[in-house]
């Protein structure tokens, strides 16, 4: 264990009083005081110091002080309030909270409102057809066979009972009927 | 309620929280600056003065740091000021008070006479030695919070509250 010098000693016995050291600390302390009679004595002196400070404690007014005190102050505080600019930076926290909520509903709505008038203006135009019936994609599918890959623009629309249709559909390929079964008539199951 | 309850009840109107605060700190707060003042009256003045800035800076106090190191800034600060203000040479206690009555015999008189000496020494402490050694042992603060009131970090503290103490028992002790 290392051993410490009177100058070390003395940053441990201010330490001890004042905070306390761990046991470690206590021990190599312990020790040196037990061999060192010019540290004992730094001990005793720190020690006596320190609690005749702390003692010196300025004697309480009494309760009848702390009354008034409390009475002169609410009366300091009432007139410096009356007095008008300071009484403004109290009550400003209010005020700065609504203000500042205020502009933040007043963003709000404006960028909802933005947001909606940009909206209408870039969309693009509606289209005339938003579904087709079953019976119309039946009647494709007959006419060209399943949807799959190739595109094909027609260029006149046209009218069904559900829906007018125009734009583009998308068909199976090149040969419209080439998806098809061809029935076998002389299969006895052919109706 | 802590104190950043209250201090939460004040802002949202509530005048009395204030009061509560002031009920807290308000006896602390005027001993430790009529141990620098030496004066009762002084002392009541100068610590209503403190709690009238809070009350005035309340508003834009942050609560970064607590609300009791904050006052204390403030109530060292403003006692600091008062006796800058005070005329030079005119001191609660004065030299002429340490010589006492000479003739008086008696234990007690010693050692009214010897903290009066003590009190003299402490005095005489540079700035900041003093009040860490005030708000260490009068106040029970740790070093952390000495350090924010008074700057600097908690080990500059502990190092002048150290060397305070070192100075004292050199001025009192029969040291080596």
């Amino acid at each position: 264990m290392k051993n410490f010098d009177c100058h070390e000693v003395e940053e441990l016995i201010l330490t001890d009083l004042d905070e306390g050291l761990n046991q470690d600390k206590r021990v190599i302390l312990e020790r040196h005081l037990a061999e060192c009679a010019a540290c004992r004595k730094t001990w005793d002196e720190t020690r006596l110091l320190l609690s005749e400070i702390a003692s010196d404690v300025p004697e309480d007014p009494g309760e009848a002080f702390w009354r008034n005190y409390q009475i002169s102050l609410e009366a300091r505080l009432r007139d410096r309030e009356n007095s008008g600019s300071w009484n403004w930076g109290f009550r400003s926290w209010g005020f700065w909270w609504k203000t500042a909520g205020a502009f933040a509903l007043a963003a709000l709505i404006l960028m909802v409102v933005s947001v909606g008038v940009f909206r209408h203006w870039s969309a693009p135009p509606s289209m005339e057809v938003r579904s087709v019936s079953p019976d119309l994609i039946n009647d494709l599918d007959q006419l060209y066979g399943p949807v799959l890959a190739e595109e094909v623009t027609y260029s006149h629309g046209f009218d069904t009972e559900d829906a007018h249709l125009s734009g583009s559909i998308l068909v199976t390929s090149d040969d419209p009927f080439g998806e098809f079964d061809v029935e076998d008539e002389t299969n006895p199951l052919f109706l | 309620m802590t104190d950043a309850d209250l201090l939460k009840e004040f802002r949202k109107g509530n005048r009395d929280a204030f009061s509560g605060l002031v009920e807290r700190y308000s006896k602390p707060i005027t001993m430790m600056i009529l141990r620098m003042v030496k004066d009762l009256e002084e002392a009541k003045d100068i610590s209503q003065t403190v709690f009238l800035k809070a009350y005035e800076g309340l508003p834009s106090f942050l609560m970064t740091s607590s609300f009791k190191t904050w006052l204390y800034r403030i109530a060292l600060n403003t006692t600091r000021d008062h006796l800058r203000k005070q005329k030079p040479g005119i001191s609660a206690v004065s030299v002429d008070d340490l010589a006492g009555p000479a003739e008086s015999p008696g234990e007690q008189l010693d050692k009214a006479r010897h903290l009066r000496k003590l009190r003299l020494a402490i005095e005489e402490l540079p700035e900041k030695q003093r009040l860490t050694l005030i708000l260490r042992i009068y106040e029970d603060m740790d070093y952390s919070e000495i350090a924010k009131i008074l700057g600097g970090t908690a080990g500059s503290a502990r190092g002048n509250f150290f060397q305070a103490t070192r100075t004292l028992r050199e001025k009192f002790g029969d040291v080596k």
